[in-house]
């Protein structure tokens, strides 16, 4: 069962911890890429812009030079240029088009005077593909303001080239293509999107582990609660946990503490109470025992010996007796029982001394007669708020107790005064050493002297109880060879 | 001379229950109810032959009692309602010779005491009954001083109803005790024996058939 548990234990440590580490973490992660999409989509806008800008620039740029150079003359020269054209790339260049390639290199540097004839990059393949492309997307305007140029773009081994289109020349007939390498805008934009990322991860995982120091600061109490439980589940009521924080933990910590205190409680007044009902039936079987064995071995001395009629007399006197007792015992036990279970309901109403002590008087003039004792009882018109037959009962049980005490021709005083009645006989006497006892059931004095003026020994038991169920304080004074006084302090007074 | 036997028992209905059954059986009886009562008594008067004694006792109970019984050299047999093994074993180790929980059978007891009085020599190996001398030792039966031939079975059957006299013991209680626990036989056995022992020593009218109880007896 322990290990069981043990193991139940660190398979769940930790796992509430890192449940919310990982939703804080996925959460944060989720955020920051969105926060990661929105800064690189503005930064790809504003470098696409400055890129288009820097290379309309540098078309106005190579446009400058070339009208200060005698290149520009040249490229101004329709046959010139077909010349040159020719010269170098004869089969590439239909010079009847009119147009001028300048391809400006990685660097956008616009040395074209002196390098534009070296530039060539384009196969004729490439060249013609790229026409053919170039005439289907061209009419983007590349800005309002210089309506003379327009662009497009035009991905080629893997690098991506701006191709701005500008009219030049006087009539407008030669048209100048510049092609700038913009890919550094792609790689830039590349650069700053796996900056980012980093810069995410790398956050993402200094969160997840400030959250793991601080869960499990604030989740230790948890597993010090979870341990307390068990060992609560172990039958182990007396620990108590140690967590002073502020907050729901602590209140739960407060909570089970408080619980564990209720437990406790509970489970000792459980085990007292199961206590106290094993010696109850270890001394019920007990005094059963000794009727039984008597009726039972009278009968079977009845049936297999052969006796005197004067024994077989005195063998049933004996067999009735003691079934007489039986049923007393188990009447007492009976009424020990209901109040013990408190399933009975009571009335409680206003009765006076008067009729209290006189049904006492009633019920034990019997007993009384048979010593001779005298009942004293001495009242003022007192009135006591009680369950009337509860009290007669208790009364009469403390009386037949002074009877029992007492001995031939003697009196007992049964007496009101203010919330308390006392009873007092002058009679044997209980050792102190016994006092705290008499109260337990079966806890018999003086036994053979109880059991012959009828006593089983629950009569005080009973006492006891109906006591309690009126809050009514027993205390017991004797004396050896003096007597007994037991007094009852009443604690409510009467509704007047 | 029957054997003395000595009750200490605060049960007044018990103690006088053992008395009556051990008075048929042939024993004198004295009663005390209480420990302290005994003690004295015991200064007093100390030719018993056996103690039955109750654990709980006023007075002076029966663990105390029993090193004061030792020293008169007494057998005790505790007879209590103490059925806890502490009890009993601090009541054997302590000297008793054998410890009884009530409720018993008074058949037991009177069995139980009669092995603990032989243990002890307390008992005569002569037995006189009616007109029969019956000698336990010599294993011979005299009816009016003349001997009579028993077989053996039907002298230990004599033997056993002589020692429960006046008291019915059932056939299967017999059948028991004179040819033992292991014997497979039926109660018949008994009926034919106890026929021959009738014949013989001319109990026809002593040895009683108790209806549903056994045979009896009676003196």
């Amino acid at each position: 069962m322990g290990l069981k548990r043990a193991g139940k234990r660190s398979k769940n440590k930790g796992r509430l911890r890192n449940k919310i580490i990982m939703v804080s973490c996925m959460a944060v992660l989720f955020s920051l890429l969105i926060g990661d999409a929105f800064v690189s989509a503005a930064y790809y806008k504003n470098a696409w812009k400055g890129g288009k800008n820097s290379a309309y620039h540098n078309t106005r740029m190579l446009l400058s030079n070339m009208q200060t150079d005698e290149i520009l003359t040249k490229v101004m020269d329709k046959n010139s240029l077909a010349y040159f054209f020719k010269l170098n790339n004869a089969d590439i260049i239909n010079p009847e088009y009119n147009l001028c390639y300048i391809i400006s290199d990685e660097n956008g540097s616009l040395e074209v005077p002196a390098e534009v004839y070296n530039h060539t990059v384009f196969s004729y393949d490439e060249i013609s593909g790229l026409e053919y492309w170039l005439c289907d997307n061209w009419g983007v305007s590349y800005d309002i303001q210089n309506s003379d140029a327009k662009y497009t773009m035009y991905k080629w081994n893997g690098s991506h080239y701006m191709i701005i289109r500008m009219t030049i020349g006087d009539d407008g007939n030669v048209e100048l293509f510049h092609i700038e390498d913009m890919t550094y805008v792609w790689e830039d934009t590349e650069r700053i999107v796996l900056l980012l990322l980093a810069l995410t991860a790398f956050l993402t995982i200094i969160m997840g582990n400030i959250l793991t120091v601080v869960l499990r600061y604030i989740l230790a109490p948890l597993d010090v609660l979870s341990d307390a439980a068990r060992a609560m589940a172990d039958n182990v009521y007396d620990r108590r946990v140690k967590i002073k924080q502020k907050d729901e933990i602590g209140e739960l910590a407060e909570s089970f503490n408080s619980m564990a205190d209720a437990v406790s409680m509970h489970m000792k007044s459980l085990e007292e109470s199961e206590n106290k009902k094993t010696l109850l039936i270890g001394s019920l079987t007990h005094e059963m025992k000794t009727p039984v064995t008597a009726i039972s071995g009278y009968a079977e001395t009845l049936l297999s010996t052969k006796l005197s009629e004067e024994d077989k007399e005195e063998a049933l006197q004996y067999i009735y007796e003691e079934s007489v007792r039986l049923e007393r015992l188990s009447k007492k036990l009976m009424k020990l029982f209901s109040l013990d279970n408190g399933t009975e309901e009571f009335t409680f109403a206003n009765i006076t001394a008067e009729k209290l002590f006189d049904s006492v008087k009633h019920s034990c003039t019997g007993a009384l007669e048979s010593k001779n004792i005298l009942l004293e009882c001495r009242e003022n018109g007192e009135e006591f708020f009680v369950e009337p037959d509860l009290i007669s009962e208790l009364l009469i049980n403390l009386v037949d107790n002074a009877i029992r005490a007492s001995v031939e021709n003697g009196k007992i005083i049964l007496c009101a005064e203010g919330d308390v009645i006392s009873v007092s006989d002058f009679g044997y006497g209980i050792p102190d050493e016994e006092i705290e006892h008499i109260l337990e059931p079966f806890y018999m004095v003086d036994k053979s002297r109880s059991h012959k003026y009828g006593g089983v020994g629950l009569g005080l038991s009973i006492a006891r109880n109906i006591a309690k169920l009126h809050n009514i304080k027993i205390e017991i004074s004797s004396k050896v060879g003096e007597g007994t006084t037991v007094t009852l302090q009443f604690k409510r007074k009467a509704a007047a | 001379m029957p054997n003395r036997i000595l009750i200490i028992e605060d049960e007044t209905a018990i103690a006088h229950m053992i008395a009556m059954n051990l008075k048929v059986a042939g024993y004198e009886t004295n009663i005390y109810e209480n420990g302290a009562g005994a003690y004295e008594g015991l200064i007093k008067d100390h030719t018993y032959d056996l103690v039955l004694l109750d654990v709980m006792l006023p007075g002076m109970d029966g663990f105390s009692l029993l090193p004061v019984i030792e020293q008169y050299n007494i057998p005790v047999i505790f007879l209590t309602a103490k059925d806890d093994l502490d009890s009993k074993l601090r009541g054997l180790t302590g000297g008793a010779e054998d410890y009884i929980v009530k409720p018993f059978e008074i058949m037991e007891l009177l069995v139980r005491m009669e092995k603990v009085l032989s243990r002890n020599n307390k008992t005569s190996s002569i037995i006189k009954v009616l007109n029969l001398e019956i000698n336990i030792d010599e294993h011979t039966v005299k009816k009016n001083g003349e001997k009579i031939n028993l077989k053996p079975m039907e002298f230990e059957l004599l033997k056993v109803l002589v020692k429960n006299k006046n008291v019915a013991v059932s056939r299967e209680r017999l059948l028991q005790m004179v040819w033992g626990v292991d014997y497979i036989g039926e109660t018949r056995t008994v009926d034919v024996h106890i026929g021959q022992l009738r014949k013989k020593l001319g109990l026809t009218d002593n040895i009683k058939t108790i209806s549903k109880m056994g045979y009896r007896l009676e003196e």
